[in-house]
């Protein structure tokens, strides 16, 4: 009887189960081999080449390219101003969206889903659009220095545009949504009940927070700050409208070097924030639930 | 042939040699049955479109590739028959594939030898099916084709979309590298729609900014066949494109209306279009004493009066430069000036619209623009006056080029005649504010006063070196970010 099953398993059914996983995977495998994977690879080949004003670049190996980001304050700085930016950002995200998811996940009103889709709505508008309403916001014509100039508080405009505060301000309204929906769901998956043990056994809220709350959270409060953090890291369009010419983050930067037709060098700026980014993603990941595991 | 065709038709022979193989090894085959129906699958679909149009030898036979793709792909089966039978539903995916390719690539084929479209398609068809209907007659089964009624029909409606997209081609299909936005709106509405398209022409845009579109042009240069038939650029990217060598010398000889065209806008690899000329540009409100060159502009005395546009950092360069006393091919005192003026408080705005923005709400009032786009704005109610430097307005022209590998040269001499005619070049004066390129264009002369330069002026506007900013074009950028920007 066993034997027969067995037998039968193996003529049969093991390939089917093989068969119609490699259809259900091949394709997205295939997508992502083709359309992530070997390009990235090209781009990787492309940051060691050597750039030409007439052939776009010149196949060489060498480590150029590197060294001069390296090497040069001015593009060290951009990396520090984007991990300064993405790291504030991720703060003050986890800080504003902590309250706010568990309020979320533990109400009982009627209108939670309303509540929810007022979080997600931002999600609906472009970033160009949402950096065009900071724009409005903090001109020197704008909103702000107006309202503060006729209530009589300052005389001049205050100079908000193109500074970090405004990029910083415009990518935590980016992320944010992101890091509520993150902490949210997780959070409703945790028993009230716990909470409520907590408490009657002596637990005030702060020692229920940080005994109870916080590490069963956990997984959920690094999925937000990782997906905020590479959010941040990777901004575009708001460091670019809400930054001006004169702040450069690491996105816009490998931007404007393939612009100039610089391919081999924006190549290896993309990799050095690729990199940065997954080792301190990494890292963190590996760090806290290290620290958490006891 | 052309490598892509050639490429998808390599894999669809490798995967219909691949359904042969496995065949006859499910039919007990020995090494050499397996081969030869591996060959007989992947290659005698082509092998019938072949003598039936007349193209002999038959490619699959004349060409080692095709042997070479087939016979491996028979082998590998042969001796590793469990591991293709389990990747049979990706094999079957990959038929699907083939089936495609083959019933396009066979369909082009049979169009390239002149056959009509519908009978083109038929033969489309039995490219795509005749290996797979041999195979089966080969182990004595009924071919599958004749069973399972839609193969056949995919692979017929596949190969008969294709005379439909190559037959437009036939007729003439033009190609326009340009930037979208207005230039892109007028392009169709002076030039395409009244005097090509009417015509029978068909045009096609494709819009990207010119970066883009340069390193498009750079990265097809390898290719017989490319992707646009002319290409809209400013004159020193139009330089650029022709010391990489991708553009196609300008027979004159080839355009009707060539005779009309101003000397300066003759470029041995492309056709101006359109110029402007750099000019100083003042709000009268906040600049009282009118600034009469670059100099002017360019005065560290004028503190955080001054804008500049990030965008423009070649011309802004070469405009200090100028007021700085060096030359279009030497921008150090150019660099040295622009620090200060910088120190004093020189405001720098990301875009042309920023800048203007700027202008409007007054922030600052002194700066230097094209005297076109200051029309614009002018037009727009922004409070701005013009004056042309004592220096020399830089020249702007903007025109097209067509890229060596252009598939319809004809069509592109076409486009380009189309531009150069009166009535195109005195509508673009009209919507955009940019000078016409020929001698024939009657511009209205309350217009000209505001868009135009007077003989004089012409004669002094200065042209940039296209040879020295393109090989300086990387450094100088960086100067403008780290030195400048920083």
């Amino acid at each position: 009887m066993a034997a027969t099953a067995q037998t039968h398993f193996q003529s049969d059914e093991r390939p089917t189960s093989l068969l119609s996983a490699t259809t259900l995977v091949g394709p997205a495998t295939v997508f992502v081999a083709a359309g992530l994977l070997v390009p990235l690879a090209i781009l990787f080949r492309y940051s060691f080449d050597k750039v030409d004003a007439r052939r776009i670049m010149i196949e060489t190996f060498s480590f150029d390219n590197y060294v001069k980001f390296f090497s040069d304050p001015y593009y060290t700085g951009v990396l520090a101003t984007t991990l300064r930016v993405a790291a504030l950002c991720t703060v003050v995200c986890l800080a504003m969206g902590l309250p706010l998811a568990y309020v979320l996940a533990r109400t009982q009103s009627r209108f939670k889903n309303v509540l929810i889709m007022l979080v997600v709505l931002p999600l609906f508008v472009g970033n160009a659009v949402r950096a065009a309403g900071w724009m409005t916001l903090f001109g020197s014509k704008g909103f702000l220095n107006v309202t503060l100039i006729q209530l009589g508080i300052i005389t001049r405009p205050l100079q908000i545009m193109f500074t970090e505060g405004a990029v910083i301000a415009g990518i935590i309204a980016v992320n944010l949504p992101y890091m509520v929906l993150t902490l949210q769901s997780v959070i409703e998956g945790i028993n009230r009940n716990v909470e409520e043990a907590a408490f009657s056994l002596g637990a005030g809220p702060a020692t229920m927070f940080g005994r109870v709350l916080l590490p069963l959270s956990l997984p959920g409060i690094l999925a937000g700050t990782i997906l905020t953090f590479i959010l941040g890291m990777n901004a575009y369009a708001t460091p670019v409208l809400l930054g001006g010419p004169k702040f450069k983050m690491m996105g816009p930067l490998v931007y404007g070097q393939f612009q100039l037709n610089n391919w081999p060098f924006g190549a290896s700026v993309a990799f050095v924030l690729m990199t940065a980014t997954l080792t301190l993603t990494a890292t963190a990941n590996i760090l806290i639930q290290r620290r958490f595991r006891r | 042939m052309d490598a892509l065709p050639l490429v998808l038709d390599l894999i669809g022979t490798f995967v219909f040699a691949l359904s042969g193989a496995s065949a006859g090894v499910k039919r007990g085959l020995d090494l050499f049955g397996v081969l030869v129906l591996s060959f007989v699958a992947g290659n005698f679909g082509g092998i019938t479109r072949d003598l039936m149009i007349g193209a002999v030898p038959p490619a699959a036979i004349s060409d080692w590739r095709y042997l070479a793709v087939s016979l491996p792909a028979g082998a590998v089966t042969f001796g590793w028959f469990s591991g293709v039978n389990r990747l049979q539903s990706a094999v079957l995916l990959f038929d699907a594939a083939g089936l495609a390719l083959f019933a396009v690539s066979g369909t082009q084929k049979a169009l390239a030898f002149g056959l009509n479209p519908a009978m083109a398609a038929l033969l489309g068809m039995l490219t795509g099916i005749g290996g797979g209907l041999v195979r089966d007659v080969l182990v004595t089964e009924i071919p599958t084709v004749l069973r399972a009624d839609l193969y056949a029909v995919a692979a017929l409606a596949g190969a008969a979309g294709l005379p439909r997209v190559a037959s437009a081609q036939a007729k003439g299909r033009i190609v326009v590298g340009t930037w979208g936005g207005d230039y892109a709106r007028l392009l169709n509405k002076n030039i395409e729609a009244p005097l090509l398209i009417k015509d029978g022409w068909e045009v096609v845009q494709d819009q990207a900014g010119d970066p883009e579109r340069r390193s498009k042009m750079l990265a097809e240069m390898r290719l017989p066949r490319g992707t646009t038939d002319v290409q809209g650029l400013s004159a020193i990217n139009m330089f650029q494109m022709h010391d990489a060598g991708s553009v196609l010398p300008i027979d004159y000889g080839k355009l009707k209306n060539a005779g009309n065209l101003l000397p300066a806008m003759k470029y041995p690899y492309g056709v101006g279009h359109i110029y402007s000329g750099k000019v100083g540009v003042y709000n009268p409100k906040i600049i009282t004493t009118a600034p009469v060159s670059y100099k002017d502009v360019f005065d560290p005395k004028q503190g955080n009066k001054v804008g500049i546009i990030d965008i423009q950092y070649q011309y802004t360069m070469v405009c200090a430069a100028l007021a700085a006393g060096g030359k279009v091919d030497d921008l150090e005192p150019g660099k040295k000036l622009l620090l200060e003026c910088k120190k004093a408080g020189m405001r720098i705005y990301p875009t042309n619209e920023a800048f203007a923005q700027g202008l409007k709400s007054e922030e600052f009032g002194l700066g230097v623009m094209w005297k076109a786009r200051v029309v614009q704005w002018q037009n727009a109610g922004i409070s701005v006056t013009s004056m042309t430097p004592a220096e020399g307005a830089l020249a702007y022209v903007s025109g097209f080029v067509i890229p060596k590998n252009s598939p319809n040269k004809e069509g592109a001499y076409a486009y380009l005649d189309a531009m150069l005619d009166k009535s195109a070049q005195e509508a673009f004066a009209v919507d955009m504010g940019y000078n016409p390129t020929v001698s024939n264009a009657v511009v209205a002369p309350d217009l000209n006063k505001r868009i135009g330069f007077t003989p004089d002026e012409i004669k002094k506007l200065v042209d940039l070196d296209y040879n020295y900013l393109n090989k300086n074009d990387v450094a100088l950028k960086e100067w403008w970010d780290k030195e400048l920007k920083g």
